[in-house]
């Protein structure tokens, strides 16, 4: 009789389970809109030139160990990271009270993050408190609440499914008049528009409105850093004695989690920012995978308003950053992977980056067949 | 309203200005943490400014310089690497596919049945902290028979927080004996003979931390067949496997026989110091099934675990790590650097206990040289630590634990004198 007996067989990742089927498909002609990472116009990984030098600086370090990092993480890391999302010049930097946790990619970021508000909030056990997500979200932000012990997680209105936008009467409706606490997650900074202020413009408005805030970072993305595990949650607290408290029980919640945090992608991203050279190049390399990503939204709207494909196609270039939703339902999304071997989410959902000039002819015309002939 | 240097022109915020944003802050009823018993004692000797300073805190091993040691097996691994040009993608959840075997088969042995018939189900894991967090979230949500932990006691001080955030309650068995500074055998079979069916038991495969004190082969024989006797989960935490006694076989003796005895044993396994890749965080976490197919049911639930902490593991040290023991000659490096280390710390605490002796000490210092792997149980009270600590800099847990990787041939004499001045 095992103890594991009756432990259930758990459906797969979603995401996951499309690269897994995409990866066993035999045709030649197969494309992979599925997961979320970059890959240039022949359709591979990208590491980062500017990762590759800084690589070679610290393999040739003699002084550098593998010894733990605080657990907090390493201190320079935490400082450029947050300097990156807030800005330079950031006030709230400059009055000491934002602070910062080395996390495990965005997810460890938002993990600690929930951790945290779970115990602290509002008093000290915040299971019922509501936590607001977007309708829809990233799939994993609803189990990484949950798993922290909050047993309500709730939509707000984000996205019109008809206009393939934003319903932001919906959205202002649903937060209206409410105290709430905001926690960014910040996945792609640099990604969507190639320019860092910008994509920051958002947190850092928040502040100059007075508000105290997480943000979870990730720079999975923008460095091309994805198994290097690279996270940051960022914290902008009232002053800094509130700072320093919130920063010490982040510390327990850290220890019985994973202790401490890796070391290797922390100081890649660290000895990156805090060298000027190094930094102006790595901008380079994010406006790189922007401007590809653009040109292919470009390029696939340009080529299904020419095949006169049914609908309006212009979300394509309103929306940004890696993905897509093409407001293709479910038959259709099952047309594609089925018949053309197109690899997409469920939802519509496709990664702008799988697309390349050798294959988005293929796609657009795909799309327009499962659009033409699929109800 | 003063505007930033920046171009987007964002005004300042007035936090004088009637708003409801600026009255309080969210965090106004925050606790300051205590901070963290061993990693505190490492803050704490950085700020002392005595030339003759000792860290004896946390279980990093140290050469005999005093200095962090980089194996060569490591860096020829990363040499190995680097001139691969590998991707960055996503690893899967469940980690790299050539640590997670190698890993295992270190542990297990090659020849292993369970590795054989594919009935264990080995994950990456964040270290030896990631690969217990993760198994007590197992526990937790699918050992529906017990919700008790029952740790040695005393057991490792991060042990109790892990297993209690996970939701378990925290049991003790009586495990060191303070009048021989040695293993209570008989409190430890008559405490497991209490316990509750099914309950979890937690076991230190070698090396125990922080005592240093390990049953010998007949010993865990008999707590083998009590524990079957109980019908206890076993959960083996291995974070020293090689360096307690040099050997890794012997080290994984006491896993390898409670599974040949037919135990599915939890196992929690670090590479931090047997690597030296502390801060890589490489560890693994297995679970010994009934088959193969009840092996696939709990991998496809692990990852449901592991999905919304972390998403996937870091890859750097996993590489490091698969490299070394997938490459013959990388892996007798190891192997010999391994021994190395075990050996110094053995020749540390025979230089202690004989130091002490030429100090005049009259105390019986056998333990010192019986205990065995990173750590000692020194014996000595929290009082003689403080005195230690603020008459010698010599920093230590209050528990009386000073990690030996931090003793070289140039300083063990300050601390035998140390230690002599705070106990005659």
């Amino acid at each position: 009789m095992s103890l594991f007996g009756e432990v259930p067989q758990a459906t797969p990742v979603a995401v996951f389970k499309v690269t897994n089927d995409f990866k066993e498909d035999p045709n030649p002609k197969k494309v992979n809109l599925g997961v979320g990472a970059y890959r240039t116009d022949e359709g591979q990984p990208w590491v980062l030139p500017v990762v590759k030098k800084v690589e070679k600086i610290i393999v040739a370090d003699d002084s550098l160990n593998h010894e733990y990092l605080p657990i907090l993480g390493l201190p320079e890391f935490r400082s450029s990271a947050s300097k990156i999302a807030l800005g330079e010049d950031s006030p709230a930097i400059q009055e000491n009270r934002v602070g910062a946790v080395q996390c495990l990619g965005g997810t460890g970021a938002l993990k600690i993050g929930a951790e945290f508000l779970r115990r602290w909030y509002n008093g000290n056990n915040n299971t019922r408190t509501p936590v607001y997500v977007s309708a829809p979200t990233w799939e994993n932000h609803n189990a990484v609440f949950v798993n922290a012990g909050f047993e309500d997680v709730r939509p707000y209105k984000y996205w019109d499914a008809e206009k393939r936008g934003l319903d932001l009467s919906g959205f202002l409706g649903d937060l209206e008049r409410r105290k709430l606490f905001v926690f960014f997650d910040s996945a792609y900074q640099g990604f969507a528009s190639g320019c860092l202020d910008k994509d920051a413009w958002a947190v850092r408005y928040f502040i100059t409105q007075g508000f105290e805030m997480f943000c979870a970072q990730s720079f999975s993305k923008n460095f091309g850093l994805y198994n290097e595990r690279v996270g940051n949650l960022t914290i902008v607290a009232r002053d800094p004695d509130n700072l320093k408290r919130v920063l010490s029980q982040m510390e327990k919640i850290v220890r019985v989690t994973w202790s401490n945090p890796p070391s290797q992608g922390a100081r890649l991203v660290a000895v990156t920012l805090n060298n000027p050279e190094l930094f102006s190049e790595w901008k380079d390399n994010v406006k790189t995978m922007a401007d590809r990503v653009l040109s292919m939204r470009a390029s696939l709207r340009a080529k299904l308003e020419a095949l006169e494909t049914p609908g309006t196609w212009d979300h394509i270039t309103q929306q940004i950053g890696m993905f897509s939703f093409t407001g293709l339902n479910p038959n259709q999304v099952e047309y594609l992977i089925k018949e053309k071997s197109i690899y997409l989410m469920a939802s519509g959902r496709i990664n702008m980056c799988g697309l390349t000039t050798k294959n988005i002819d293929y796609v657009a015309e795909s799309i327009h067949e499962s659009v033409v002939n699929v109800q | 309203v003063k505007f930033l240097k920046n171009r987007r022109s964002l005004p300042v915020y007035d936090w004088n200005a009637s708003s409801p944003l600026c009255c309080s802050s969210w965090w106004a009823g925050v606790q300051m943490g205590p901070p963290d018993p061993i990693l505190g004692v490492t803050e704490a000797f950085k700020r002392d400014t005595n030339p003759k300073k000792m860290n004896l805190g946390v279980g990093a091993y140290r050469d005999d310089q005093g200095k962090p040691f980089v194996l060569d097996c490591v860096r020829k691994a990363e040499a190995l690497i680097s001139s691969k040009q590998l991707d960055k993608e996503y690893l899967a959840i469940g980690g790299l596919g050539d640590f997670t075997k190698s890993c295992a088969q270190l542990a297990l042995g090659a020849d292993s049945e369970v590795l054989k018939s594919g009935r264990n189900i080995t994950v990456q894991t964040i270290s030896g902290t990631g690969s217990l967090r993760i198994g007590a979230n197992f526990l937790s949500r699918f050992h529906s028979a017990s919700r008790d932990v029952y740790l040695p006691t005393p057991s490792w001080g991060n042990h109790t927080p892990i297993f209690r955030d996970a939701g378990m309650q925290l049991k003790a068995y009586r495990y060191y004996d303070p009048s021989t500074c040695g293993f209570d055998f008989k409190g430890t079979l008559d405490d497991i003979s209490k316990m509750p069916e099914r309950s979890v038991i937690l076991l230190h495969a070698c090396a125990h931390n922080p005592t240093g004190v390990d049953p010998k082969p007949e010993q865990w024989k008999e707590i083998a067949d009590l524990v079957k006797k109980r019908d206890l989960l076993v959960f083996f935490d291995m974070a020293y496997q090689g360096f307690a006694s040099g050997d890794i076989d012997r080290d994984a003796w006491a896993v390898r026989h409670f599974i040949e005895q037919g135990h599915n044993i939890v196992l929690s396994q670090s590479f931090a110091k047997n690597m030296g890749l502390y801060g890589e965080r490489v560890g693994g976490l297995t679970l010994v099934c009934k088959d193969a197919e009840e092996a696939k049911r709990v991998e496809s639930q692990l990852k449901i675990l592991i999905r919304p902490i972390y998403s996937n593991p870091p890859m750097n040290g996993a590489r490091i790590a698969a490299t070394i023991l997938n490459t013959t000659e990388l892996y007798n490096i190891w192997l010999e650097e391994v021994h190395c280390m075990a050996n110094r710390i053995i020749k540390m605490r025979e230089q202690l206990a004989a130091n002490l002796k030429s100090e005049g000490s009259t105390h019986n210092w056998e333990h010192v040289t019986d205990q065995i792997g990173m750590f000692c149980f020194t014996g000595l009270k929290p009082d003689q630590v403080e005195r230690l600590t603020k008459e010698f800099s010599v920093y230590m847990t209050k528990d009386g634990r000073i990690s030996m990787a931090g003793v070289t041939s140039g300083n063990v004499g300050y601390l035998a004198h140390g230690i002599h001045a705070v106990t005659k």
